[in-house]
């Protein structure tokens, strides 16, 4: 409760003043109790820009966590067998990443999938779930696609979020490929619907 | 850390990209990795903070403008820009405004300039498409109206200064400089010893320190003149000159290219240079000796017609005075040739055919000359007017009116007749016309008189005017071959054009244009029997006899103001550019009234090309 408290009562930034952590995970499966995390990709959004220097993707070593079934949707992401086996250690990652982009925004497409994975194996590792602001591009768009459209997953995907931005066309289902096309349709979420200059404050309600 | 594979999206549009896709595929990963993104939607529509970095667009499109709004260019994917800002720090003030929503990756500067320490070749692509864009700018700049007059002593001094500066040798006497200077019209004199500049003796140097001192005119000049005179280089800009002149109070300027003399500029120079004006170079053209001064009074000539462009000065008005600077040109050439080849045994006419007796000139037009002789000549008569064709026609030539690569020029002894063996040629076009004969024929209908005897001209038109109003079949031949070329109603179906093959895709303003409604005009004028030649006029002409309904005609006369004048608003546009003037529009560039006027006087031409096959070619066309 002290905790919400202080937060709430920390005065309103220029969003071009926080860091935005913009994550993408590749998962096996769609149920956060059962499957596992494949991959990850992110990178950074400071001073309003994203910044490919502060940009990383790693994939995860298979541990005795990680079931058969994974070999299926891994394929389907890029991902061989020989690359989950030089992985990194996903509690090691864990550890190091959530510590250092604790007091950041985070940034997901569709996050409450990507949120119930890791906070599933912040639990498993034992690691203390930093409860970060999160937001939600697709949430975002879904929220303002006229009521004409039906919102379909179709619409929502990421190419089709970006296409109404007029951006390019990514690669598809590559954690940091789908990472940078989220973080760039962040900012144009940010920069042409919510008006000159608003505030993390103002960004925080607009997700919402 | 991020592989080469991690940021394929970003390395791949790279390695697509100039001057990235020379690197190996090591530095595009490094140049990759220092890459920050940003987003710039178009509805910010003010000019970007551009900052010291380079700019890189991924998506979407930008417009580059002078700081007084101008367009200097338009960029799109793959495109760069802040280079200016990086390299010089944009002097120009040039800047960017978005008109789509655009993805841009930006290089910071420290990045920049690594990258160019590390490859030389980088900094040279850098450096040329920064000096390429302040080249566009300086031009737009000078386009630029409201400010025309400064702008204007933005040129080169070489672009105005005399080509072949008048000189004697530096201990020559006060009288021999003067009779120099009499001889060659000029107001100052350089002295050289062997190419070296010794000094420079004006009018008012005589006047001041010889005349009104009394001075024995058998003495040496340079004791008079002013010795190692102010001078300026020919790279310098008319600004300068100005500037030197007032400051030294002079108002002669050796123009000086690695220490030798290559030409002057005057006060009167840089007042021309202000008010560009036809008289200035009509008179110029009428003033000269020889043929090299001649030829390079050419080069002003595409100035002039900016000016105009610029000025919104009608087309019609242009022909003219264009037609007056090609007569000028004919007639300084016959002058220079009689002086060379001695003066003409008996009167003779010069004709001008086409373009020039119709006097809707633009750039590069050909030659279309003839002669009427006074009288049937002798042999060596004969032989002389050869002698004296083809020197005017290479003379021409030179000047920048081609020759005709059909060769109806004077030069051609099938086009040297006397008046019956005209009269002659025309009863046999009007009485047995094919439809070979008047495709290259007809613009042997558009005459006209530019130097020599005029009423020489005056018993052919007489025919003329006498016999093709009645000549049924004649008006039906030509009319059939007018409408052979269609105006290009189709382009408007898909006005797309892909910037693949020269013209591929582009208007051809004169075949399938001005050259219509020209042809629509002699037939509508040769009906009505008038002596009218221009295509204004001639529609006139036509519309007062009846030949030609009103609106259609005043609708005609439209059309052809909008073509002509829209091609000879490109033509000026590609000679700026340095590239050669086409009648092709590319109709990307065309905003969508000047599109939709464009397309209504397409359909202007097919209308009238349809009611001259029912006037002229009925029961014929088939």
């Amino acid at each position: 409760m002290v905790k919400f408290w202080n937060r709430s009562t920390t005065p309103a930034r220029p969003w071009t003043e926080r860091t935005f952590w913009v994550l993408d995970l590749e998962l096996s499966s769609l149920d956060a109790r059962t499957g596992h995390v494949l991959s990850a990709g992110w990178v950074c959004i400071e001073h309003g820009q994203v910044r490919l220097a502060e940009a990383g993707h790693c994939l995860f070593r298979q541990s005795a966590m990680m079931g058969d079934d994974v070999s299926a949707s891994a394929h389907l992401h890029h991902i061989t067998d020989q690359q989950r086996e030089q992985g990194v250690d996903l509690g090691d990652w864990l550890t190091e990443r959530l510590a250092r982009h604790a007091d950041d925004l985070w940034v997901c497409h569709h996050a409450p999938l990507d949120i119930a994975f890791l906070k599933e194996q912040c639990r498993r590792f034992a690691i203390d779930w930093p409860e970060p602001k999160v937001l939600d591009t697709l949430r975002f768009e879904k929220k303002r696609l006229p009521r004409e459209i039906p919102g379909s997953y179709r619409d929502l995907n990421l190419n089709a979020c970006r296409r109404r931005y007029g951006l390019p066309t990514y690669r598809a289902h590559h954690a940091f490929s789908d990472a940078l096309a989220t973080a760039e349709l962040c900012l144009a979420q940010v920069r042409s619907r919510l008006g000159p200059d608003p505030t993390d404050v103002d960004l925080i309600k607009a997700y919402r | 850390m991020t592989t080469a594979d991690d940021l394929r999206d970003v390395v791949s549009f790279l390695a697509d990209t100039l001057p990235f896709s020379a690197l190996s595929e090591d530095d595009r990963l490094d140049v990759a990795r220092c890459l920050t993104i940003d987003y710039i939607p178009r509805h910010q529509n003010r000019a970007l903070d551009l900052g010291k970095q380079l700019f890189l667009i991924r998506t979407g499109a930008f417009e580059l403008k002078t700081a007084d709004g101008e367009l200097v260019d338009r960029l799109g994917e793959h495109d760069l820009f802040g280079i200016n800002t990086l390299m010089t720090g944009n002097p120009q003030g040039l800047k960017v405004y978005p008109i789509e929503d655009a993805l841009v990756f930006k290089l910071p500067q420290a990045d920049f300039e690594r990258l160019c320490e590390r490859y030389s070749p980088m900094r040279q692509f850098f450096h040329q498409v920064s000096s390429q864009r302040d080249r566009l700018g300086r031009l737009r700049v000078r386009d630029d109206r409201s400010q025309r007059l400064e702008q204007q002593l933005m040129q080169r001094v070489a672009e105005f200064a005399s080509q072949t500066p008048v000189s004697c040798a530096f201990d020559a006497t006060i009288r021999e400089a003067a009779s120099v200077m009499r001889e060659h019209r000029v107001s100052s004199l350089l002295l050289l010893e062997g190419s070296e500049l010794r000094g420079i003796v004006t009018d008012r140097d005589l006047r001041n320190r010889v005349v009104a001192e009394g001075l024995d005119v058998n003495q040496a000049v340079i004791g008079v003149a002013t010795q190692e005179p102010v001078a300026i280089g020919p790279d310098a800009l008319l600004f300068d000159a100005q500037k030197l002149m007032s400051q030294f109070q002079v108002h002669h300027l050796p123009v000086l290219d690695d220490g030798r003399p290559v030409g002057m500029i005057t006060a009167t120079d840089l007042i021309r240079a202000q008010q560009v004006s036809p008289l200035y170079l009509i008179n110029d053209i009428l003033r000269q000796t020889d043929l090299d001064a001649l030829a390079e009074l050419r080069h002003k000539v595409p100035a002039l017609i900016h000016n105009w462009v610029q000025a919104d000065i009608h087309p019609y008005e242009m022909g003219r005075v264009l037609a007056a600077i090609g007569d000028a040109f004919v007639q300084r050439c016959l002058r220079l040739a009689q002086d060379e080849l001695g003066e003409a045994p008996f009167a003779f006419a010069w004709l001008a055919f086409g373009s020039q007796a119709r006097m809707d000139q633009t750039f590069a037009s050909d030659q279309d000359n003839a002669l009427i002789l006074g009288r049937e000549p002798t042999h060596e008569e004969a032989e002389y007017f050869g002698r004296l064709a083809d020197w005017v026609c290479r003379a021409l030539d030179r000047c920048g009116y081609k020759l005709c690569p059909g060769d109806i020029m004077a030069s051609n002894p099938r086009w040297r007749r006397t008046v019956a063996g005209w009269i002659e040629l025309f009863d046999h076009w009007i009485d047995s016309p094919t439809p070979e004969a008047l495709l290259n024929g007809s613009i042997f209908f558009d005459v006209r008189v530019v130097e020599g005897d005029e009423r020489l001209l005056t018993p052919i038109q007489d025919r003329l005017v006498q016999r093709t109003p009645k000549a049924e079949i004649f008006l039906a031949m030509m009319t059939q071959t007018a409408v052979r070329n269609r105006p290009p109603l189709g382009f408007f179906r898909q006005f797309v054009v892909k910037s693949g093959g020269e013209h591929e895709d582009a208007l051809d303003l004169k075949h399938r244009g001005v050259a219509l409604v020209n042809d629509l005009a002699r037939i509508h004028a040769l009906a009505a029997g008038s002596r009218a030649v221009s295509t204004q006029e001639r529609l006139e002409a036509a519309m007062a006899a009846g030949v030609l309904d009103r609106d259609l005609g005043h609708s005609l006369q439209e059309a052809w103001s909008l073509i002509a004048g829209l091609r000879i608003e490109e033509q000026s546009l590609a000679v700026r550019r340095g590239e050669t003037p086409t009648s092709y529009l590319d109709p990307d560039g065309l905003n969508p009234l000047t599109r939709a006027h464009l397309k209504d006087a397409f359909g202007t031409l097919k209308r009238a090309q349809q009611a001259a096959l029912q006037q002229f070619a009925r029961g014929l066309h088939g």
